[in-house]
């Protein structure tokens, strides 16, 4: 009722409370009513589609700039290279090459291209398209993130680190095509994993009509369907940003006959909740995140849950230019002084492994040849013999870390550790990626906490990121003769055995004896797929060539 | 009335410009870089893109060349989503944020009104306590705790409506975001409306309507409903400006390609020319709904004169 001022006196007035009471009431069905109609309206999954939620959305599917799980996903689907990985042991296969012969002094590899092979408009696909591409990758104003994949390659390095466009020449860089259907590759070393990295997108051939549209300076040329001509599997139909992409099997594909998808629907979902929710609703049927705080629920009562190694070491590393952390024995104190069982298992609790070392556990053909102590009393008398006894007159100090929940409650945790065991105090601090990495590269930190997956099946991949020359890996201001004379002994090795042993040395020396980076823990790799998805196999880079994947049961009968 | 448009159009001009050009400082005085990634670059390679970017030419030429650039529209490549122009992202989610905005605030403004209102006429009833107490816990409850719950209502439970994503604006696609984002606004409005009537039938022309014998539903819808939308008016330009830029909670929870999720991802990876684009964007919205809301006052409200 309202009530007006005035001499009038008030009388109830009901009938406009009742009516917009009516209204609100029949809003309220009419939404209800609407709802219901729509959910029957639900659009079923058509059969031989494959709907994957990813996390980020791709930036960018040229084979230069392809980075990140998803675009990886995506890029292999749409490119293949001279070989594939096999989706269970990651061994290199025959891709767009039928065969390879690699010379017995192993430094050159003579690839035979499949005949007749066609892209995805028809036209034909040749050697001289993989050289083009090569070049393009190379060549330095095109950004090739891991253009650094090629320098085994005789001449490759000099050539995408020339300054200028005129102080390069492809014609000295050992990757010729001979004929239509001959590729050959010339090393500078023996290098076991390079076959391998061939199947790596920044290896991929762009088709002419492609290579085309970049030289007018069409930026877009990659991202739409009309024009972007590939050579995979499949092929793109529909990229919408942060909405979905659409793959569709390309009939042009030389083995068209043994794909069995023919649509893969690629969301980006950035919340990890969204995903789980997207797939527990069948939505998806296959997701590659979960969050955090079901994780351990989701591993004890699901099968449908796979957890696999990988070949990534999240650990800390240290500015080996500042202060205290100059000495190697307060950097070797504090790798002692850690618990890493307590910071893998009740910490990150992804079903992590401990890390005593830097290379991971489950690399073929490699051991470290030294293992982590933790040994509390030994650290303590370290730091004591470094001038800290019992963390006294230790400088204040800050760990970085991105901004991440788990990488949060790690470094707490090391801080926590540190704090009892040694006395000293190292404060956590956040911060958003790109000011973390201005932060390493000016080499303006104490410590940091970073993460790295192997990008190849080979000690190398985590090792020669320390090397004295690596400046823009390095990130530690960490420099030893000894540790690069050793990679480069591996580097000449063609003996696989010698070669691990090389590695092993330089990498006791790296952690174990100058202790620049102290391992915490080996990641795993998360990804829910449901019953009816075949050909989908755990491994320990997370790689999934879509090619192999196909439905069955229950989901192939949709 | 038209000179009145023209006058506050032109007026935006310089404001444009100023937004422009603190945002363009702005952006590039936060610390990290475009090119920054997880693993880091080779110097060649990060040396070639501040070349195509034009990063090493001094910061007064970049901005003079990105000012004559965005006069023609052009705001350039994005940096994070490199095979796509700034201009097409926009175009590509700003209907998206629109449709899912404007929906919402109908819904809003439709529920908000009439909740408002049964409140008003019936001031101090239980029924008016008990909108009032239903507001207060609706507009406390943040979208970031609502959607989920939302999701898990409706969707996981209920099985009514998708988990997520877009779907091309399917209906059924709409109503989680719509109602989500809408709810708090409901709130706002509700209280604004009512708060707005009891002020109105204070009115001696409300006083008049009733001596005529006018019965309370031809008082209230036919002289003070008008009055009383005035001050909702003013809240609604500015509310849908904000609400078009997107909500990042509602668009990540619900998977929608709208630019709330462009505007966080744009500038925590510091892609200098998308924050650019969708800031400018949200400038020019903000003004324009605030000269559309002056000018439907004027319509409202006889005694308003637009000079």
């Amino acid at each position: 009722m309202i009530k007006s001022h005035g001499c009038q006196p008030t009388t109830p007035h009901s009938t406009f409370a009742s009516a917009s009471a009516t209204f609100v009431a029949l809003c309220a069905t009419a939404l209800t009513v609407s709802t219901a109609k729509v959910a029957i309206a639900a659009p079923s999954t058509d059969a031989d589609t494959l709907k994957i939620a990813g996390s980020k959305e791709i930036e960018s599917l040229d084979p230069a700039l392809v980075d990140g799980a998803d675009a990886n996903l995506v890029a292999q689907g749409l490119y293949e290279g001279l070989v594939v990985s096999d989706p269970k042991t990651l061994e290199p296969r025959p891709g767009a090459a039928e065969s390879w012969k690699l010379s017995p002094n192993g430094l050159t590899l003579t690839f035979k291209l499949r005949a007749g092979q066609k892209w995805s408009d028809g036209k034909p696909l040749t050697a001289a398209d993989f050289v083009a591409s090569w070049e393009r990758a190379l060549s330095a104003e095109n950004g090739a993130y891991y253009a650094s994949f090629f320098d085994d390659v005789v001449g490759a390095e000099a050539f995408r680190k020339a300054k200028t466009a005129k102080d390069r020449d492809f014609a000295k860089v050992g990757m010729k095509a001979e004929g239509e259907g001959t590729l050959k590759v010339t090393l500078a070393r023996p290098a076991p994993y390079f076959l391998g990295l061939l199947s790596q997108p920044v290896f991929a051939p762009i088709a002419p009509s492609v290579r085309a549209a970049l030289a007018k300076g069409n930026k877009g040329v990659f991202s739409s369907p009309d024009s972007l001509v590939t050579n995979g599997p499949f092929r793109l139909a529909e990229w919408k940003l942060k909405d979905h992409l659409t793959l569709v099997k390309n009939e042009s594909y030389h083995d068209a006959k043994s794909v069995a998808l023919s649509k893969i629907v690629v969301m980006p979902v950035e919340d990890s909740k969204t995903a789980l929710n997207l797939y527990e609703a069948g939505e998806v049927q296959w997701i590659r995140r979960v969050p955090l705080a079901q994780i351990a629920s989701l591993r004890a009562s699901r099968k449908d849950f796979h957890v696999e190694r990988m070949l990534n070491t999240v650990y800390l590393r240290f500015n080996t230019t500042r202060g205290a952390f100059k000495d190697a024995r307060v950097r070797r104190a504090i790798a002692m002084a850690l618990d890493r069982k307590i910071i893998a298992d009740k910490v990150a609790r992804e079903g992590q492994e401990p890390a005593y070392t830097f290379v991971t556990t489950g690399l073929p053909g490699y051991s470290s040849s030294f293992k982590i102590e933790e040994n509390v009393e030994k650290a303590r008398a370290l730091l004591a013999e470094a001038g800290f006894p019992g963390g006294k007159g230790f400088p204040p100090t800050q760990a970085l870390f991105i901004s991440d929940e788990q990488s949060k409650n790690v470094i707490t945790a090391v801080s926590v550790m540190l704090k009892k065991n040694l006395g000293i105090d190292i404060g956590p601090r956040n911060l958003e990626r790109g000011v973390y990495y201005d932060a390493l590269d000016a080499l303006n930190y104490d410590i940091a906490r970073s993460s790295y997956t192997a990008k190849f099946l080979d000690a190398k991949s985590f090792l020669d990121k320390f090397t004295s020359d690596n400046t823009y890996n390095n990130l530690t201001g960490y420099k030893n003769p000894a540790f690069d004379a050793l990679l480069e002994k591996a580097d000449g090795e063609s003996d696989p055995a010698k070669r691990n042993a090389h590695f092993a040395a330089a990498e006791k020396v790296l952690v174990g004896e100058d202790a620049v980076l102290v391992p915490l823990y080996f990641n795993t790799s998360i990804n829910m797929w449901k019953d009816g998805v075949a050909g989908l196999h755990t491994n320990v880079l997370d790689v999934h060539p879509l090619k192999a994947i196909r439905l069955t049961g229950a989901l192939a009968k949709k | 009335m038209f000179r009145y448009t023209l006058k506050r159009l032109l007026s935006a001009v310089p404001l444009v410009f100023i937004v422009l050009t603190l945002s363009f400082f702005l952006v590039r005085l936060a610390p990290g870089s475009p090119f920054q990634r997880d693993a880091e670059l080779p110097a060649e390679v990060k040396a070639s893109l501040q070349e195509t970017y034009g990063f090493d030419k001094p910061i007064a030429e970049q901005y003079v060349r990105y000012l004559g650039a965005a006069v023609r529209g052009d705001f350039g490549h994005s940096f994070m989503y490199k095979d796509k122009s700034v201009a097409s992202i926009i175009a590509e989610a700003l209907p998206v944020s629109a449709k899912i905005g404007v929906l919402a605030m109908i819904f809003a403004t439709i529920a908000g009104v009439a909740v408002g209102l049964s409140a008003a006429v019936r001031q101090n009833s239980f029924l008016d306590h008990f909108i009032m107490t239903a507001i207060m816990a609706g507009k406390s409850i943040p979208p970031m705790v609502l959607a989920p719950l939302f999701v898990g209502l409706f969707a996981l439970t209920l099985h009514w409506l998708p988990v997520a994503g877009w779907e091309d604006g399917a209906a059924r696609n709409l109503v989680g975001p719509v109602i989500c984002l809408g709810l708090y606004d409901v709130a706002a409005i509700a209280r604004l409306s009512r708060a707005s009537l009891l002020e109105v039938v204070r009115n001696r022309y409300i006083t008049t309507a009733r001596a005529k014998g006018l019965s309370e539903w031809h008082v209230i819808m036919g002289h003070a409903l008008r009055e009383t939308l005035c001050p909702l008016v003013t809240y609604l330009g500015p509310a849908l400006s904000s609400i078009l830029i997107g909500t990042v909670v509602v668009e990540q929870v619900f998977n929608i390609p709208g630019l709330g999720r462009y505007l966080v991802a744009a500038a925590t990876n510091r892609d200098y020319t998308l924050t650019l684009g969708i800031t400018t964007v949200a400038c020019l919205l903000v003004i324009a709904f605030n000269v559309v809301s002056d000018l439907a006052l004027a319509v409202l409200d006889p005694r308003i004169r637009l000079t």
